[in-house]
């Protein structure tokens, strides 16, 4: 046993720590009231959220309050889940079923207390996940929920996402067939559907959604500089400097980025016009090299180190062009989404313009105060020239579809114009198909399963007996590894695959997870719902907020082994 | 117990035992802390110690989610512990939560050895480093965890199994040359650094004239002008005036003539300090001047930028300070930026509720913390007013408290992944399994959210985990330095330590000269020089007269550098103890060192030094979390900087400038991170 100190020294506060008269504010008081806060300081909401929006930002934010959440089932995973999404803000989480409490759940499920056995689960998650923030609206609803699809289906789309958790399969699809047959109606939100399943230390997360706009992937860079394609003001800038007879403090402070520009431009005078190819990346690097007029000019250093730059090409990528070429981008109407407005103007800008337009950020280089700004000011010039021409094509873009000229907000249009490398639409797929066993599905389960070096064959061999249990279960009412005979089980679930996958024999490891579903007998594990919840949680939060590209669509997680993968079903 | 049936099942008996009986310490009740704690709870683990320093702060309740409101400003381990004992109020539990820092000297090496495994949930690079050392010395397995926003990492760590958290050598923070935070300033950071760390300490904090003088000797020393120094010093000097005034109706006014006015009047005079390219010369403000409203801002330097110090953008349209777009309303109050007089209102302001506070409690010596309102306003608006004078464009509230608070992005989300796998490894290690205990990163990635890496063997040029741990029962207050080198260290450590067991880590020296002559030592307490082998003026002092008391080691070392080090880690004696100390039964091996030193530092210039914890995994996959975090930094970026002329200080320091201001780009928040 550790020694332990008295209980004295327990209660000792740290002194140079001074109590805060000014955090008591509650959120709702502090957003609400006409409290006399000095108008720089941030109120108690964004002081309980700040460290969260240096992540996704006030936009982000705004996004997250505005979030429904709908929970369908109520196991721990699920209340961990709901956990990660009512710490941030989100504004209403609803928990519909109509199970009791069981000893099992008071045991895995941190939000229920040894009172709420036998009570309404719903009821009693929904009571201690509420304190968890006073600021989010949670209800229980203890209906049937089977009863409820066919009475009220309105009910499931008016939310923002649906999460169901260890929910009968067949209901879950039934669920997941109305989300995706109320999105197909043009005018209708997405409402996308997330389904979990756990098994011990096995888990699965798909995601349903038909249509996700992702207005910031986050990319590591959004944009090149253009050194490959330098605008006009940059290149007679870098031609106009006279490198040798300037004085030694200006010729080491000259960025790296300028120092490119007018290598490249040396070799196109010395190469008939031509750039060098990648091959010759090792004498164009020699000739910068030459360049320098002192051993360590660490701008010199920066610019060979920096010189693969030269070949990033400054057109529009791929990803985004092929964005361009979608339906719904090529013909847009007054209710298309922004994002398919911003992405449809850009098309009709590059009719007239090689380049998409600039982006007025530069990285951090060795430079003088004074050169750095002057470069500065040339791309941000630039930048207003290309943002000005862009708003003019979008204008006429938003009349022909009879919208007004402000109908796309100014932040968005120029977060989109510098960031235009960092959208993307993702195109999901139904459910439904995704647990059918055919088509493109079948073939991306083969394609691993049926080979055993395949990195996805555990995963896949993990998700096909996940499958064979949901049979199972639709077949027998219960899950397996619930009976008293797991080996039979097993044997069921053996079978179901070799069925779905058309093989007469299973590989190993096929075995191998089927023991380790069956042996996990679809109840949540404390660590494992801990981890899926917060895994839920982060794909929630990406498709709520349009941030960062989401996980589509299915990923398995298997914490004996600290794995998740994740593939297209 | 028949509630953790399903649990027992999946673990196994024997497991699940090992479980219910090991004790466990958390070190940290925040962000990692709070999930840890549930997570333990409810698989079963029924004997935990959960120690942590801090109270809890508004900005916390996002993903601490054992805490809430009415819990502010108290102790977050007590509370934590609370908490999950209401949610789980079974039998069997025990939590002993203790708020106090894990540095203190109870928490010596014997405390350490009474646990079964140690996971860190700490915050700060510091800790990391005292519990790494604490559980290698103790050979207790340590899992240490970080988060920063969408990323983290789980590692175990086990003497002689594993590398250590010390086995590589993490970055050092970024600095900046003294000149360029007192007198040159051109980026809004070093306006920050100024007001953060050198400001509000010349008013409110310790005042150390000496330390002062000795850093800009240093500074000139390293070859900072000199001039500029003989400035700079009479311009400290002058503090000590405005100072002691600070308290009286025009104090503040006081205050800002003298550092906006006087003092940037003095540095114009200074003709050749402006020839430098690229400086631009500040202009004095004018305190009534901008009372009055007629106040005109000189230019700034480049056009207005939203400069971020390489730190994700909050808004990306954090243009200009002028333009319409800041009417917006639906900007957030603290990321408005504020005109010239409001700054100087916040200034006037602040400094009167700090001078206040410093009268009322002249015990408590002020020092800057983002999470206090005073503090932070009084930064806020002496970083900005300076900006102003210097042309360089000013940053919101929220910028600044980023900037000066070194604010790693915290979410619940990541805290749950992590501290479920921090479990997941606990269980590895507890069932002997460290076959299956790797080291896991949690990337942005959709498609491979967590990247695994086996865990390496030591490396044999540690510092830390290579050295040898001798626990040193000891009456503190009787023994003497004397006693301890003559009758330890002479007497009792083996002779000629060559001829020991000198292989232990496999780095074979061939021993053909086997060492029959004496070695000579030194001893040490930490940094510090206590005895050599010419030098006996402590050997009269106890160890408690030279501060070597409970939690301290007495490090021993051979003056040739031949051989390990050897730490005594000094805990209370036995009770019953009759002798002045206790030693273990038998003295231990010292092993020489490796002869080449694998030093673990990076030692070269092109290549950035290795962030993470692991960076033979960063070599070898270049993907890690903390590259990752850089990268971002580096192109999430809207506007970037302008120049950067900063010095690093590494271990080749002697060639590069001393600097003034460290600012640590660690990170000292609630959950951390490691990635340092």
């Amino acid at each position: 046993m550790p020694t332990r100190p008295s209980d004295s020294e327990v209660t000792t506060t740290r002194p140079t720590k001074i109590p805060k008269m000014e955090d008591s504010i509650d959120v709702v008081s502090a957003s609400t009231a006409t409290a006399p806060i000095p108008s720089y300081r941030p109120d108690a909401k964004e002081r309980r959220y700040d460290r969260q929006l240096r992540l996704w930002a006030s936009s982000g934010q705004k996004s997250l309050e505005q979030a429904r959440v709908l929970l369908v089932g109520c196991n721990a995973t699920g209340c961990q889940s709901l956990k990660n999404l009512v710490l941030p803000g989100i504004s209403h989480f609803t928990i519909l079923t109509d199970a009791k409490t069981t000893a099992q759940d008071v045991a895995t499920n941190f939000f229920l207390h040894p009172e709420s056995l036998g009570q309404n689960v719903a009821d009693e998650a929904v009571k201690y996940l509420k304190e968890l923030n006073p600021a989010v609206e949670g209800v229980a609803n203890v209906q049937d929920p089977a009863t409820l699809l066919k009475s009220e289906p309105d009910f499931f789309t008016s939310f923002t996402l649906a999460l169901c958790c260890d929910v009968d399969p067949d209901l879950e699809l039934s669920i997941a067939d109305l989300l995706w047959q109320h999105s197909s109606t043009p005018g209708n939100r997405d409402v996308p559907l997330m389904s979990i399943r756990n098994s011990g230390f096995i888990g699965r997360i798909s995601i349903q959604l038909r249509e996700h706009c992702v207005i910031d992937t986050h990319p590591d860079s959004t944009h090149t500089l253009r050194i490959d394609q330098p605008f006009p003001e940059l290149e007679t800038y870098a031609r106009s400097l006279d490198l040798d007879s300037m004085d030694s403090m200006e010729h080491s402070h000259i960025p790296y980025l300028v120092l490119l520009v007018r290598a490249l431009c040396d070799w196109r005078d010395a190469h008939e016009g031509q750039a060098p190819s990648f091959e010759f990346r090792d004498e164009f690097k020699e000739t910068l090299r030459k360049g320098k007029h002192k051993y360590d000019e660490e701008n010199f250093d920066e610019a060979i180190g920096q010189a693969f730059k030269c070949w990033n090409t400054s057109e529009i990528p791929y990803e985004v062009e092929s964005l361009l070429s979608r339906d719904n981008v090529k013909n847009i109407t007054a209710s298309s989404h922004n994002l398919h407005i911003l992405l449809h103007t850009l098309g009709i800008y590059l009719q007239s313009h090689p380049l998409p337009p600039i982006s007025p950020s530069l990285p951090d280089m060795h430079s003088s105060t004074e050169s750095y700004i002057t470069l500065q000011n040339m791309y941000k010039r630039q930048y207003q020239s290309d943002l000005a021409e862009y708003k003019s094509v979008l204008d006429k873009v938003l009349d022909s579809v009879g919208l007004p000229s402000g109908a796309v907000p100014v932040t968005e249009i120029e977060s989109f114009v510098k960031n235009s490398g960092g959208v993307d639409i993702v195109n999901g797929s139904p459910l439904s198909a995704q647990r059918d066993v055919k088509g493109l599905t079948r073939e991306a389960i083969n394609e691993h399963f049926a080979d055993p070096e395949s990195e996805n064959h555990l995963a896949i061999a993990e998700h096909l007996a996940i499958l064979a249990a949901e049979r199972y279960r639709t077949k027998h009412s219960i899950w397996p590894g619930t009976t008293s005979d797991t080996t039979a089980d097993c044997q069921i679930l053996e079978e179901s695959i070799k069925e779905m996958s058309g093989l007469t024999a299973l590989p190993g490891m096929a075995k191998e997870a089927i023991v380790e579903v069956v042996r996990g007998g679809f109840s949540s594990l404390p660590t494992t719902a801990a981890f899926i919840g917060g895994l839920v949680a982060q794909e929630a939060i990406k498709l709520v907020t349009d941030q960062y590209s989401p996980l589509d669509n299915t990923v398995i997680v298997d914490l004996v082994k600290s794995t998740t993968t994740a593939f297209k079903l | 117990m028949t509630r953790l049936r399903q649990t027992e099942a999946l673990l196994g008996s024997k497991v699940f035992q090992k479980v219910r009986d090991t004790p466990v310490l958390v070190v940290g009740a925040g962000g990692i802390g709070c999930e840890l704690l549930k997570n333990l709870v409810l698989v079963g683990f029924s004997n935990i110690e959960i120690i942590d320093l801090d109270i809890i702060d508004l900005s916390n309740l996002n993903r601490q989610f054992l805490f809430r409101k009415p819990d502010i400003s108290k102790s977050k381990a007590i509370t934590a512990a609370a908490a999950a004992r209401h949610f789980n109020p079974s039998s069997g539990i025990k939590i002993h939560p203790r708020h106090g820092n894990v540095k203190e000297g109870q928490n010596d090496i014997e405390w350490i050895k009474g646990f079964g495994l140690v996971m860190n949930a700490l915050d700060n690079m510091d800790a990391r480093r005292h519990v790494n050392k604490l559980c290698q010395a103790a050979g207790v397995p340590l899992i240490e965890s970080g988060t920063a926003g969408y990323l983290g990492q789980v590692t175990p760590f086990w003497r002689d199994r594993t590398e250590c958290f010390d086995c590589v050598t993490k970055p050092t923070p970024k600095t900046f040359p003294v000149c360029t935070i007192r007198a040159t300033p051109s980026e809004p950071i070093h306006c920050i650094v100024w007001a953060k760390s050198y400001l509000f300490g010349k008013l409110f904090g310790e005042d150390d004239e000496a330390l002062d003088t000795e850093e800009l000797d240093k500074a000139q020393a390293a070859g900072e002008n000199a001039e500029e120094i003989e400035q700079l010093k009479h311009e400290a000097a002058a503090f000590r005036q405005v100072r002691a005034q600070l308290g009286e109706e025009d104090g503040p006014k006081r205050v800002f003539e003298k550092v906006f006015h006087e003092d940037i009047s003095k540095l114009l005079a200074m003709e050749d300090m402006w020839k430098v390219p690229g400086r631009v010369k500040p202009v004095p403000l004018g305190y009534d001047a901008i009372v009055l409203g007629d106040f005109v801002a000189p230019p700034l330097r480049s056009g207005p930028v939203a400069q971020t110090n390489g730190r994700p953008v909050p808004e990306r349209n954090g243009e200009s300070s002028t333009s319409a777009l800041n009417a917006n309303s639906k900007q957030l109050k603290d990321q408005r930026e504020l005109t010239v007089k409001e700054n100087l209102d916040m200034f006037i302001d602040s400094c009167r509720r700090l001078s206040a506070r410093m009268i009322s409690q002249p015990d408590i010596v002020l020092s800057f913390d983002k999470d206090d309102d005073d503090t932070l306003d009084f930064v806020l608006a002496t970083a900005n007013l300076r900006a102003i004078a210097y042309g360089i464009p000013t940053k919101t509230r929220f910028q600044v408290k980023e900037m000066a608070g070194n604010i790693i992005p915290a979410i619940a989300t990541t805290n749950a992944i992590i501290a479920g796998l921090i479990v997941m490894q606990a269980i590895n290690l507890l069932s002997s399994n460290i076959d299956k205990a790797t080291n896991v990163f949690l990337r942005s990635d959709p498609a491979k959210p967590l990247g695994i890496y086996k865990l390496q063997p030591p490396n044999p040029a540690c510092a830390v985990c290579r050295d040898i741990y001798v626990p040193f029962k000891v009456d503190v207050s009787k023994c003497t330095l004397g006693t301890f080198v003559d009758k330890v260290v002479k007497e009792w450590l083996p002779k000629g330590l060559g001829a020991s067991n000198g292989n232990a880590n496999g780095h074979a020296e061939e021993d053909e000269e086997i060492n029959t002559e004496e070695v000579e030592w030194s001893v040490y307490e930490s940094t510090r020089i206590l005895a050599d082998p010419d030098f006996n003026d402590n050997y009269e002092k106890t160890l408690e007269e030279l501060e070597v008391v409970r939690g301290k080691m007495l490090t021993v070392r051979d003056e040739d550098d031949q051989f390990r080090a050897v730490h005594f880690c000094i805990v209370a004696p036995d009770p019953n103890a009759t002798n002045t100390y206790t030693l273990p039964p038998s003295p231990p091996g010292i092993p020489r060192k490796p002869k080449k030193a694998i030093a673990p530092a990076d030692d070269s210039d092109s290549s950035p030094p290795p962030q993470a914890m692991d960076a033979p995994a960063a070599r070898r996959t270049g993907l890690t979390p903390s590259e990752a975090v850089s990268k971002k930094r580096a192109a999430g970026d809207d506007d970037d900087d302008g120049v950067v002329t900063v010095a690093s200080d590494g271990q080749d320091s002697r060639k590069k400038r001393k600097v003034d201001a460290v600012v640590d780009m660690t990170g000292d928040d609630d959950d951390i991170e490691l990635i340092e």
